[in-house]
C-alpha cells in the first residue's frame, strides 16, 4: 500500500519540489503552506508522515507538534529544519516527534523514514484498538 | 550617559546584528534547500529516462527556470546581508532613502512573515538623502516596525514610506491598529529612546488611523554618529 504524506512548509517552491520526488517514488502528497492549514488537513484525513518545517510563520513547527498530537495522537512527525540546533531537536524528541532531519534532505533516505512512519503508525493504533477491546472485554 | 545605559546600547546593537544575520542566512538556507531539490528532481527525471520513460523538454525548461529564480532570490539576501555589514563598519554617510527602504524590505521580509504580516514600501518620489548612520536608521525603523506590527494590523500589511521632510527625511509606517498614547507607546522602549537621541530623530503618531512619523531633521550633527553617547556629549559641546 503506498504511504501518504503531508508536506507542511510556508517555502512554496520547496514544498512542490520535494512533492514531486515523493510522488515520483510513489508516495501520495498533499502540502500545506501554514501549521494551521496542516492542523484542518490531518483532522479530516489520515497521514502516515507529517514533514514539518520547523520555522513557520504565525504557528512554529513545536506548537503544531503539539497540537496534532491533540487531535491525533498517532501521527508520526518528522522535522524539517534549515538550522537544526540540539536543544530544539531534543524538545521535538521529546514532545513525540518521530526524527529531526537538517535541510537540504536525502529524498531516499527521507522516503525510508516514511516508510518506518508508516509502521509505526500503524503499530500505534493497533495498540489502541487492544487496549480499548481489553476496557470492553473487562480485562 | 552612564556607564551601563552605553553598554546596554552595544548589546542593543550586537543583538540586533545577530538577529539579523540569522535570519538572512536562514533565509539563505532555504534557497540552497530548494535548489538542492531541483537538482534532486533532475537526477530523477535522467534516472527515470535510463529506465526508459521520455524527457520532457518543457520540464526540464521550468526546472531551469526555477533554478535561476532561486539563484536570484539568493543573491538578492546576499546582496541585502553585505549591504547591512557594510552599515556597521563604512563611516556615516549621506544615506540615500530609496536604498534604505529595498534593504530594509528584504532584511525585514522573514521577521514580518513570522507575524503573518507583508511589508509594502514607497519609495520617495524624488531623490531624498541626509548625512546618518545607517545602521542606526536601520535599526530605529526596524524597532518602530516591530512595535507596530505587535499593536495588530487589521490588513495583515504593513507600509512603510521614506519622503523629504525640508532638509530632512521623514519615514511613514501605516496599517498598524491605532495604540492609545500615542507616539508613547513606540518610545516605551529605552532602545527606540536612545535610537531617536542617537540620531536627532523625533516620533510622532498622527491623529487619523495608525500611522507613525519618524522625522529626521538635517543639519543636526547626531544624525551622524553611531553611538548615542557620542551624540550626547556633542549635544552637550553645543549647549
Amino acid at each position: 500500500m503506498t504511504e501518504k504524506v503531508l508536506i507542511v512548509d510556508d517555502d512554496e517552491a520547496f514544498r512542490r519540489i520535494l512533492a514531486e520526488r515523493m510522488r515520483n517514488r510513489q508516495l501520495e502528497v498533499q502540502t500545506a503552506s501554514s501549521a494551521a492549514e496542516a492542523l484542518e488537513l490531518i483532522e479530516k484525513e489520515t497521514f502516515d508522515a507529517v514533514l514539518l518545517d520547523l520555522m513557520m510563520p504565525e504557528m512554529d513547527g513545536i506548537e503544531a507538534l503539539k497540537r496534532m498530537l491533540e487531535k491525533r495522537p498517532e501521527t508520526q512527525v518528522i522535522f524539517l529544519t534549515g538550522h537544526p540546533s540540539v536543544s530544539q531537536g531534543v524538545e521535538a524528541m521529546k514532545l513525540g516527534a518521530l526524527d529531526f532531519i537538517p535541510k537540504p534532505v536525502d529524498v531516499n533516505e527521507l522516503t525510508e523514514k516514511i516508510r518506518q512512519a508508516r509502521a509505526g503508525r500503524l503499530l500505534f493504533v493497533e495498540k489502541k484498538n487492544r487496549e480499548k477491546l481489553k476496557r470492553l472485554l473487562g480485562e | 550617559m552612564a556607564g551601563d545605559e552605553g553598554s546596554s546600547f552595544s548589546r542593543d546593537s550586537m543583538r540586533f546584528f545577530g538577529t539579523v544575520s540569522a535570519s538572512a542566512t536562514h533565509d539563505l538556507k532555504n534557497v540552497l534547500a530548494v535548489i538542492q531539490e531541483n537538482a534532486g528532481l533532475l537526477e530523477d527525471l535522467c534516472r527515470m529516462a535510463e529506465r526508459g520513460r521520455p524527457l520532457d523538454p518543457g520540464r526540464l525548461m521550468r526546472l531551469a527556470v526555477e533554478l535561476q529564480q532561486q539563484v536570484r532570490r539568493g543573491d538578492r539576501i546576499v546582496s541585502a546581508m553585505n549591504r547591512f555589514a557594510h552599515s556597521v563598519d563604512e563611516e556615516p554617510k549621506a544615506l540615500d532613502a530609496a536604498g534604505l527602504l529595498e534593504l530594509l524590505a528584504v532584511l525585514s521580509a522573514r521577521f514580518l512573515a513570522a507575524k503573518g504580516l507583508q511589508l509594502q514600501t514607497t519609495l520617495p518620489a524624488a531623490p531624498a538623502s541626509l548625512p546618518a548612520s545607517p545602521f542606526l536608521l536601520i535599526r530605529l525603523l526596524w524597532s518602530c516596525l516591530e512595535r507596530a506590527a505587535s499593536l495588530g494590523c487589521p490588513a495583515k500589511i504593513l507600509e512603510l514610506a521614506g519622503e523629504s521632510a525640508g532638509e530632512g527625511l521623514a519615514f511613514r509606517i501605516r496599517g498598524f491598529a491605532p495604540p492609545s498614547g500615542a507616539a508613547a507607546v513606540f518610545l516605551s522602549a529605552a532602545e527606540t529612546r536612545n535610537l531617536c537621541t542617537a540620531l536627532g530623530a523625533a516620533l510622532a503618531c498622527s491623529s487619523g488611523p495608525g500611522e507613525l512619523v519618524i522625522r529626521l531633521p538635517a543639519g543636526s550633527p547626531r544624525a551622524v554618529t553611531r553611538d548615542p553617547r557620542e551624540a550626547r556629549d556633542r549635544a552637550g559641546e553645543e549647549t
